[in-house]
């Protein structure tokens, strides 16, 4: 495959013809108008010939493959891998674009840093009555356990994935926080890794900046919070679920990036409230562990009995201060349903300042200002109760009957603590190649944001996330949604 | 390195050895048979199964030793632990787990295998195992050959050799303890003990290693020196001990428990009579070769590797169960 293919060769009508809808889209204006930081990438792609992107199509399926990339289908033993549904066209930021997204997360995730931090300590926030105590106390993925114990640099939440969408004026907004086991950073690296193949001129006449420090920088960051008593250099491990969880391809990547050992519950003992691993040679002692198991099953005398996944004793080696956990235990208050819509209180709290990134527009069945309006606007809102996910116990407004309508407003009236209320927001689409011709496709963002003892460190970008499935607005990537590699010029 | 990885290295070239060499028996037994005179068979196919002991369990499942039996037995049957399929799928269960110290091309390999197997007509394999039998060896060199070629000769390496080994070592010395007694029982005039004897050679893959030595006569003192006592040769146990010493020292130096069991093993052997392991007191030495070969794997996990019993499908149901967001 060359790149110096004529233009216009038997050029095809990919571009033409493409519908933007009533959507903001994020590379045309208007139709058969790029954006200005679109120009280049239009203009390739109008000269590219059918052969020439279906050789393209196969380059970057067939790097998956040998890769190793791709979706862990429970029971499938068959030996063969899934294709990762990549999409082959970059989703580009400009400078200004991204500074502004950039200012606005950094500002968050210190926010939602000092939130946890007052938490498990003085939690002035609840005594000043900004977040009501029950939605912190009743929350199960608050931790007693943990009040009064200071992690190593008062970092919480070392790696949070912020979840961010466009209206349809193109403004961003913050959907959701992901502060325990935020995923998804290996199909941002191996998706560029992909495209600089079948891109490869248009890439670098683009400027687009550089992510593979990612694993450098969240090396730093893990470093950065070794526990005080450590010596020398931080001896760091990533503890995984082992080899049937879905993301363990990232794991497994991770570690081998970052060049760290990778560990299941097995390798590690707790010997005198010190944390081990067992080699060859003997115990080693390990001092910050990357890990990505649920909270509940990281110690089996302090959570989940019948964990097998945990090691006895972390909690107590954690409280001891002789080990760093990253994240931290007790995170997933803070990115709980019913906390996301007092996250703009936190920033003015804590910092004394406007949030850069705004919310969602959130209406909370707590405030009885935001009850009526909810109870009024049933027909034109997504109602989610607070104690569920994955779908469930959710309504969405406009594509309900009467019925459904009236029976939830009867249940948000009986319980309105637990329900919130958002407006339908008409989601951002791209153009994604989807069965042959280019559709758009609503698309996301999840950044990934690092935060250490010494400051907070950023990759420029992160994962776009796509629904392949043309009006659909799921973007999951265990539901079917699709990648693509984001672009963020310099 | 990780103990557990160690291990299941270990267990790989354990396993896989073992799949191979069953094959082979199974293989060489079988034509043996054909070349010999017609007659009840029960008997030596019985051996073949004593070979690795498990005879009661056999008797658990079968009422007779026939060559249809025996095979299903060797290579398939669930009750087997040892069975062909069984060690393939164990191998690649631990090769799975260990994903990032193997490359992509022993992978490949070790999934062939699988493959292999799950694909394998079994009623054909069973009355002709002679092509299944191939693809097996095929696939297991395949490995051999990407593991030498492909993998970073360092301490990950030397565990997967040392599993390899061990077994071969063991394997050897069980082939020779059932066949060697029936070929010298059989008076020297008579042509199925050289008969026999040759099926005991290519039970080892040793037959043109021994002729290319001592030539087309075949001498029961001579072919036990080959396959127990030979320096050289391959599958000789003495060799494969050596060898796995010599993994052990690269991987934790000269002295430890280990070292000190295989060493003591190959002293033994190097330095003892050839009569030691022939004649009548075959069956005694070769036990003891045998239960030293045990002492030296037992060594071998107690100071490499920890264990601690889990139970698999409780384990990976809680592995997929985290939340992984996004």
């Amino acid at each position: 495959m060359t790149e110096t293919e004529p233009a216009n060769e038997g050029a095809s009508s990919l571009v033409a013809g493409y519908d933007l809808g009533p959507f903001f889209d994020e590379m045309f204006e208007a139709p058969g108008r790029p954006r200005r930081h679109y120009r280049a990438l239009n203009e390739r792609l109008g000269g590219l010939s059918d052969d020439g992107l279906r050789e393209r199509i196969r380059t970057a399926n067939a790097f998956f493959l040998t890769q190793g990339i791709g979706f862990t289908v429970y029971g499938d033993d068959e030996g063969t891998d899934r294709i990762f549904p990549f999409d082959l066209i970059p989703r580009i930021v400009p400078a200004e674009e991204w500074a502004h997204v950039e200012r606005g997360l950094e500002q968050r995730v210190r926010a939602l840093n000092l939130f946890l931090a007052d938490l498990y300590g003085a939690q002035r926030i609840l005594a000043e009555g900004v977040v009501p105590v029950e939605l912190v106390f009743g929350s199960r993925n608050f931790r007693r356990e943990l009040i009064g114990v200071e992690p190593a640099g008062g970092v919480y939440a070392h790696v949070c994935g912020v979840d961010l969408i466009r209206d349809d004026g193109g403004r961003y907004f913050v959907l959701e926080d992901n502060l325990r086991t935020p995923s998804g950073v290996s199909y941002m690296l191996e998706s560029r890794q992909a495209l600089k193949r079948i891109f490869a001129s248009l890439f670098e006449r683009s400027g687009v900046r550089a992510i593979d420090q990612y694993p450098r920088e969240l090396l730093e960051t893990l470093r950065s919070v070794a526990p005080r008593a450590s010596t020398g250099d931080p001896a760091i491990v990533l503890l995984t679920p082992g080899a049937y969880n879905s993301a363990y391809y990232e794991h497994s990547f991770l570690a081998r990036q970052m060049e760290i050992e990778l560990v299941e519950a097995r390798d590690l003992v707790v010997h005198r409230n010190r944390v081990f691993t067992r080699t060859t040679s003997g115990l080693q002692r390990v001092d910050v562990i990357y890990r990505r198991i649920d909270d509940d099953f990281l110690d089996p005398l302090a959570f989940r009995h019948d964990s097998l996944l945990g090691v006895p004793g972390l909690l107590n080696a954690y409280r001891g201060g002789n080990i760093t956990l990253a994240n931290a235990i007790g995170t997933g208050v803070a990115d709980d349903k019913a906390i996301y819509p007092f996250v703009p209180d936190m920033i003015r709290f804590y910092l004394d300042e406007e949030p850069e990134l705004a919310n969602v527009p959130t209406y909370v069945g707590a405030r009885p200002d935001d009850l009526a309006v909810i109870l009024e606007r049933i027909d034109e809102l997504v109602v989610k109760a607070v104690d569920q996910s994955g779908g469930y116990g959710m309504l969405i407004g406009p594509a309900a009957t009467a019925s459904e309508h009236d029976e939830f407003r009867k249940l948000v009236a009986a319980d309105p603590r637990n329900y919130i209320a958002q407006p339908t927001i008409a989601l951002s689409r791209h153009p994604t190649f989807v069965r042959g011709a280019l559709h758009g496709c609503h698309v996301d963002l999840r950044p990934f944001v690092l935060s250490g003892a010494d400051r907070v460190r950023l990759v420029p970008g992160g994962l776009t996330r796509t629904a392949l499935r043309e009006g659909s607005l799921v973007v999951n990537s265990s539901q079917g949604g699709g990648s693509k590699d984001t672009w963020v010029l310099g | 390195m990780l103990s557990r990885v160690a291990e299941s290295l270990y267990w790989i070239g354990r396993y896989l050895e073992r799949a191979e060499d069953s094959a082979r028996l199974l293989d060489v037994h079988y034509h043996a048979l054909l070349d010999a005179q017609v007659g009840d068979h029960g008997e030596s196919w019985q051996r073949i199964v004593a070979l690795y002991g498990d005879e009661p369990a056999y008797r658990e499942h079968y009422d007779a030793f026939t060559a249809q039996d025996v095979a299903e037995w060797v290579l398939w049957h669930d009750g087997n632990p040892s069975a062909v399929a069984s060690c393939i799928t164990l191998a690649r269960e631990n090769a799975r787990s260990v994903r990032e110290q193997i490359s992509g091309e022993m992978w490949e390999a070790i999934n062939g295998l699988f493959l292999v197997v799950g694909r394998a007509n079994r009623r054909a394999a069973v009355r002709g195992p002679h092509a299944f039998f191939e693809e097996l060896r095929n696939g297991a060199h395949r490995f051999q050959g990407t593991a030498d070629a492909t993998m970073t000769h360092g301490e990950p390496y030397e565990f997967l050799q040392l599993g390899l080994h061990l077994e071969r070592a063991a394997t050897t010395v069980r082939v020779v303890r059932a066949r060697y007694p029936i070929a010298v029982a059989l008076e020297e005039d008579d042509p199925l003990r050289a008969h026999e004897l040759i099926a005991l050679l290519k039970s080892c893959s040793a037959f043109e290693a021994y002729v290319r030595r001592y030539g087309a006569s075949f001498d029961p003192l001579a072919i036990a020196e080959e396959l127990i006592r030979s320096a050289d040769f391959p599958r000789a146990a003495l060799y494969c001990l050596r060898t796995c010493a010599a993994s052990v020292e690269r991987i934790a130096g000269p002295s430890g428990t280990p070292q000190r069991v295989l060493g003591r093993l190959g002293a033994d052997l190097e330095y003892g009579e050839v009569s030691d392991v022939s004649g009548d007191g075959v069956a005694a030495t070769l036990l003891d070769l045998l239960a030293g070969i045990n002492r030296a794997g037992d060594a071998v996990a107690k100071t490499f590797f920890s264990t601690r019993a889990v139970p698999a499908a409780a384990l990976a149901s809680q592995e997929a169960q985290q939340q992984q967001c996004g």
